[in-house]
């Protein structure tokens, strides 16, 4: 479909080129056709530079694809595990989500090929999570109301797990740096539950970045601390550090194995 | 927390069709000139490779990173170590001397970490224009790096080990009780990370998630020192080697079958962990027949 575009755009351009090019203009009438042959230039130059986005822009996703798909699919292999552990459906419907869930993979893929390191503020960098919300919507058209809400409320306590680290190793990390009483903790946890940022949700950050802090609302935390709390904190340079994607971490390099179906298995009615 | 929805495909088609159109209007109504002059590129300079002599101010920023020379180096631990003092001032109310005393003990460790700066530093400037042996100096700098990076502060410092002999008994269990909840928030912070990174490779319900992070924090040791990356190292070698019996029960088959085969990567970190300062003899049990570790059942 980009390639499609692509070259529609380009030939758009092209069109656009030989027309500029075959036209005789008498040098006289140059300056004052000036501004519509600049215009039209200017539009032809921006119909290329966009095919040749688009070209790229494939390019970069099929490479992105060819080294990272197969880490993306073991991902999805383990989250569509854990969907069957939560919901226990059939053999058919288990396949069933799984085909319709590829659709959602590919878009996830596509959208980390696209962005590459580079995280906006507050965007979402955790693949399996998107992984899961993909996963939903099949969940819920294949399964019984009653199945798809347990696998909700499975992602919803996952992503509260996953919050409540941030924010403790968050924590620790000021610790580590200003030597916090237990009271200066408990309330600094509480200034970033209810100021939550999700740039912060880098698990590489909190496990390498030790000399590394993200932005935090300032204002709030420093009246809690002592003047010399205050200087240390001060003099800490604080800012957007993104460390991007790393699957490695994520999959360690170990493949989950294909599902196995007992013909015993309990298994529930939509 | 909240999760966006996924992200739409190219928003800019919209842009595109309507460019298409705008370029087809513009070919029927403009006659134009369009003969636009176009520049020779400039040929590409190809920069010269220049073999790099490393300089001290080089030297000082791979030792003090973020500080990146030493007198920042020593501003900053010289604030650490204020507010170290300050920290046992507030649970143990301390006089002048004692405050001395332990203001003392800590410039004696930051002295200690400069003295040891220096003796690389010596050996840095012998080797400085020769990479080859500027590599191998790296296993000097490394400590010091680590050093700087745990805190200078830990429990096998001066200033920590001089509270036994500065203190009054009733402050040291005042100043016991500050550190043991120190330790135990670490210990649990590390624990949850642990776990958050095991649930990267294979995803946790909910009750098995909260059953290994009670097995975890009751059947491993806090880390003896700070430093994020070795804390979470440790508390994986340690995961590594809890028995089976325990460890297994609490997943599936295909789960057990992407944890196992995690946890046992981190039998070799053991030379690391020692390096670190995390692990020391006192945690060289040996393994008995019934506690054997789960990752070495693999």
């Amino acid at each position: 479909m980009m390639r499609s575009r692509a070259n529609l755009l380009f030939r758009a351009a092209g069109v656009v080129w030989l027309a500029t090019l075959a036209t005789d203009v008498p040098s006289e009438r140059a300056c004052a056709d000036e501004a519509p042959a600049k215009m039209v230039q200017g539009l032809a130059q921006q119909l290329l530079d966009r095919a040749r986005a688009l070209v790229q822009d494939d390019a970069v996703v099929q490479q992105f694809e060819q080294q990272f798909g197969p880490q993306f699919r073991q991902l999805y292999k383990t989250e569509l595990h854990f969907m069957r552990l939560v919901t226990r459906p059939t053999k058919q419907q288990f396949e069933k989500i799984a085909a319709e869930g590829e659709a959602g993979l590919k878009g996830v893929i596509r959208r980390f090929a696209r962005n590459g390191a580079a995280y906006s503020a507050g965007e979402q960098a955790d693949p399996r999570t998107l992984i899961a919300d993909a996963l939903l919507q099949p969940v819920r058209t294949t399964l019984s109301p009653e199945q798809a809400a347990r696998y909700q409320k499975e992602l919803e306590q996952r992503a509260a797990a996953r919050k409540r680290v941030v924010l403790l190793d968050l924590v620790a990390k000021i610790d580590k740096v200003l030597a916090l009483t237990t009271e200066q903790r408990a309330q600094i946890s509480t200034i970033l539950e209810n100021n939550w940022d999700d740039s912060w949700d880098h698990i590489q950050f909190l496990m390498y970045g030790g000399q590394y802090f993200p932005r935090m609302p300032e204002a709030k935390i420093d009246p809690l601390l002592t003047e010399t709390q205050k200087a240390v904190w001060r003099d800490i340079p604080k800012g957007n550090v993104r460390f991007g994607l790393n699957l490695q971490v994520m999959l360690q390099g170990f493949e989950a194995g294909d599902e196995v179906w007992d013909d015993d298995q309990p298994a529930e009615k939509k | 927390m909240s999760r966006p929805m996924l992200h739409r495909s190219l928003p800019a088609e919209g842009l595109e069709w309507a460019l298409v159109a705008l370029a087809l209007l513009a070919v029927c109504v403009v006659g134009v000139d369009a003969q636009a002059p176009r520049k020779a590129a400039a040929p590409a300079v190809q920069p010269a490779v220049v073999q790099p002599a490393f300089s001290d101010d080089q030297f000082d920023q791979w030792v003090f990173q973020q500080d990146r020379n030493a007198s920042v180096a020593r501003q900053r631990l010289n604030s650490r170590l204020a507010l170290h003092v300050d920290e046992i001032d507030h649970a143990c109310k301390l006089t002048d001397e004692q405050k001395k005393k332990l203001q003392l003990a800590g410039r004696g460790d930051i002295k200690h970490f400069f003295d040891r700066y220096e003796t690389v530093k010596q050996k840095f400037q012998l080797v400085k224009h020769d990479q080859q042996k500027v590599q191998e100096i790296w296993q000097a700098i490394s400590p010091l790096q680590t050093t700087l990076q745990s805190g200078l502060f830990g429990v096998d410092s001066l200033l920590i080990k001089s509270l036994r002999h500065t203190l009054t008994d009733d402050q040291l269990a005042r100043y016991g009780v500050i550190a043991r909840e120190r330790r135990a928030f670490h210990h649990r912070a590390t624990v949850e990370l642990a776990v958050t990174v095991l649930e990267q490779g294979m995803p946790l319900r909910d009750a098995q998630r909260r059953e290994l992070i009670t097995l975890l924090m009751n059947q491993t040791k806090p880390p003896r020192k700070s430093g994020q990356a070795a804390q979470y190292y440790f508390i994986m070698y340690q995961l590594g080697r809890l028995p089976e019996e325990k460890l297994k029960p609490l997943f599936d088959n295909a789960q057990w079958k992407v944890v196992s085969r995690q946890l046992n990567q981190f039998k070799g970190l053991e030379p690391f962990l020692r390096q670190s300062g995390q692990l020391s003899d006192e945690e060289d049990e040996p393994n008995k027949a019934a506690d054997r570790p789960a990752a070495a059942k693999q």
